[in-house]
């Protein structure tokens, strides 16, 4: 089948594209002059011309008989004046027109409800345009106090302003610390040396009070003048370390 | 600028799209006739000619923006016609109890009306060697069948058809030998079926 339609759009000889161009006149000189040639040695081509011929009239009678059946000339009228041709031809040619163009189109065509409609409209539009134009200029004023403003906060501290700070601080809290815990070490040094308290006389100990623990707390006065006098009588921490004592 | 008969289908396509509207009405004058011719050898019956015809003209109208110059107006309005007949065929197909064969031979009426002068015999003669290219004709595919009525019913040159249907030259050539081979055998088979009766 595959091999009949080939050998079909082919020819008999593979000269089917010379046989149409020539059976139609479509052939130009030297093409037409080379398959004539041609047709005087090939008896295939010559009998498949002869029957395209046939064809072709048979093809021409029906053509006629189609035609000649009076439909053709009174089309022009029919197709002018029926329906859907004028529904077609009511509207313009489609095309792209300027947006000026358009619109003068739309008001022209458009009913007058539909004009006074558009303008009602345009006219609403526009005195919205203005509103919103000063709000938005007044917006712009507000904005700009804001930014105004915002400029005016410090700008935050820089690494070495809060190294500067923290060191400042921790000095100012050492020195603090320093302050309170030289005291401290007095008293502490004073209890950490219990053996020479309780190798004092009784009577020496019953002259400051001691032993202080059984004694009610004294109030702060008093505790730093019984500290002032037996940090007098107490040997020095460094006196014991260094065995002069 | 008048219309006159030098004027080219491009240029009344350029007035027309410029809202001359009796400009497209030139050229339904011009191309009518051949688009109808096309159309009824597509679809066999007068009165889906003309409707196709019609429809056509509508569609080119309505797609006139779409005409660009690339193509000559006659192969721009030969594809959409085209077109046009093989959707209603494809339409009436659909409809399996009114396919366009079985409406004529039921009218027993349609294109083969000939002229009243012809003589009886001669009316006779004529209707049926019409009949049998009908028939072999529409038993065509499509695509050698718009082949055929283009180059037979209108005259367009190979070109023509080549840029209205948007394929080679060389193709428009082989369609066509191989749909005049084809109509050569159904004619001959319906004339030796007529031979035989």
């Amino acid at each position: 089948m595959n091999e009949q339609k080939r050998t079909n759009a082919q020819g008999g000889c593979g000269r089917a594209e010379d046989l149409v161009a020539y059976l139609y006149g479509e052939a130009d000189q030297h093409a037409s002059q080379d398959f004539q040639t041609h047709l005087g040695a090939c008896a295939s081509c010559r009998e498949e011309l002869a029957a395209f011929g046939g064809v072709r009239a048979s093809v021409a009678v029906w053509r006629g008989s189609l035609l000649d059946a009076s439909e053709a000339p009174s089309l022009a009228e029919n197709f002018a004046t029926s329906a859907p041709a004028r529904q077609a031809f009511a509207t313009p040619a489609p095309r792209e027109r300027s947006a000026l163009a358009a619109l003068r189109e739309f008001f022209a065509l458009s009913p007058l409800w539909l004009k006074g409609a558009t303008a009602a409209f345009a006219l609403a539009f526009c005195a919205l345009a203005v509103v919103a134009l000063r709000a938005g200029v007044g917006g712009e004023r507000v904005i700009t106090q804001v930014v105004t403003k915002t400029v005016e906060v410090p700008a935050p501290p820089s690494e070495e302003q809060v190294n500067e700070l923290v060191e400042r601080r921790v000095e100012s809290r050492l020195a603090e610390l320093a302050k309170q815990s030289a005291p401290q070490r007095e008293t502490v040094v004073k209890a950490s040396a219990p053996a020479p308290a309780r190798n004092r006389p009784r009577a020496e100990v019953a002259q400051t009070g001691a032993p202080r623990r059984k004694s009610p707390a004294p109030s702060a006065a008093r505790r730093n003048e019984l500290f002032r006098e037996d940090s007098e009588s107490l040997p020095r921490l460094s006196d014991l370390l260094s065995g002069s004592y | 600028m008048r219309l006159t008969a030098t004027t080219t289908d491009e240029q009344i396509v350029e007035r027309a799209l410029g809202g001359d509207r009796e400009a497209f009405g030139e050229i339904v004058r011009r191309w009518e006739c051949k688009i109808y011719a096309l159309a009824a050898g597509f679809l066999g019956s007068p009165e889906d000619a003309r409707d196709a015809t019609q429809e056509t003209f509508i569609a080119a109208y309505r797609n006139l923006q779409g005409f660009r110059g690339e193509a000559k107006v006659s192969s721009w309005l030969h594809r959409i016609a085209v077109n046009q007949c093989i959707s209603r065929q494809r339409r009436a197909r659909a409809r399996p109890e009114t396919g366009v064969e079985d409406e004529l031979e039921a009218r027993g009426e349609g294109f083969l009306a000939t002229g009243d002068q012809a003589s009886p015999a001669r009316r006779a003669e004529t209707g049926e060697r019409a009949e049998a290219v009908r028939r072999a004709v529409a038993s065509l595919p499509p695509e050698l069948r718009e082949v055929v009525l283009m180059k037979e019913f209108e005259g367009l040159t190979f070109q023509e058809i080549a840029d209205a249907l948007g394929i080679p030259l060389s193709t428009v050539k082989s369609r066509l030998y191989t749909a005049l081979g084809q109509l050569r055998l159904r004619l001959e088979k319906f004339r030796q079926e007529a031979a035989s009766r």
